[in-house]
């Protein structure tokens, strides 16, 4: 994970700044960023959340 | 149930919903949109969600709640997209034999769905501007 978010944010720059206060999604669990990818999973970028009232 | 919905949410129907006959109390959350953030007026508010995983981890926290505290069911829905003032984003209910049980599964639930599940509130204030809120 932490490879894959190394080229997202060398690709996208602007994302940058926000990494620090993003969460990891897999498979619609929270990972830490040590997690291994297996070829084709989606990897969820998730920011603060704010649900609720 | 556990939920992520575009439709307007009904207190009564979560209700019945989680009612049994061995079940001596029901406590609701019903979570308000309000007219302001730190005293500025706001307009009205639009929410988005990963609902998917919202409902998945909305059925999780249900079921660490179920776990923790001697209670019978529990229901979690929260409406999306955009809502009004006054309007209900959020409505818990949760039934018990007794009810300490259910006002503390109650509050604890809350907490989690802030904490854990992966929907987005923006405010649209009054004088035009808008935020997305970082609780963080």
């Amino acid at each position: 994970v932490t490879q894959a978010l190394a080229t997202l944010v060398c690709q996208y720059p602007m994302l940058e700044p926000y990494m620090a206060n993003t969460r990891l999604s897999l498979h619609m669990d929270f990972v830490d960023p040590e997690t291994t990818l297996a070829e084709g999973d989606e990897l969820v970028l998730i920011p603060p959340v704010s649900g609720g009232a | 149930m556990f939920r992520v919905t575009t439709e307007p949410l009904s207190v009564q129907q979560v209700n019945d919903l989680v009612k049994r006959p061995t079940d001596g109390a029901v406590v609701i959350f019903d979570g308000i949109v309000r007219n302001n953030f730190d005293g500025r007026p706001v307009h009205y508010l639009e929410y988005e969600a990963y609902a998917a995983m919202a409902e998945k981890k909305l059925a999780e926290i249900g079921a660490e709640v179920q776990q923790k505290f001697a209670i019978g069911e529990i229901a979690m829905i929260h409406r999306i997209g955009r809502l009004d003032i006054g309007e209900s984003s959020i409505v818990i209910a949760v039934a018990a034999p007794h009810r300490h049980a259910a006002f503390e599964a109650c509050a604890y639930a809350m907490d989690r769905v802030k904490a854990e599940v992966p929907v987005w509130k923006k405010e649209f204030f009054a004088d035009g501007a808008d935020h997305w809120v970082n609780q963080n």
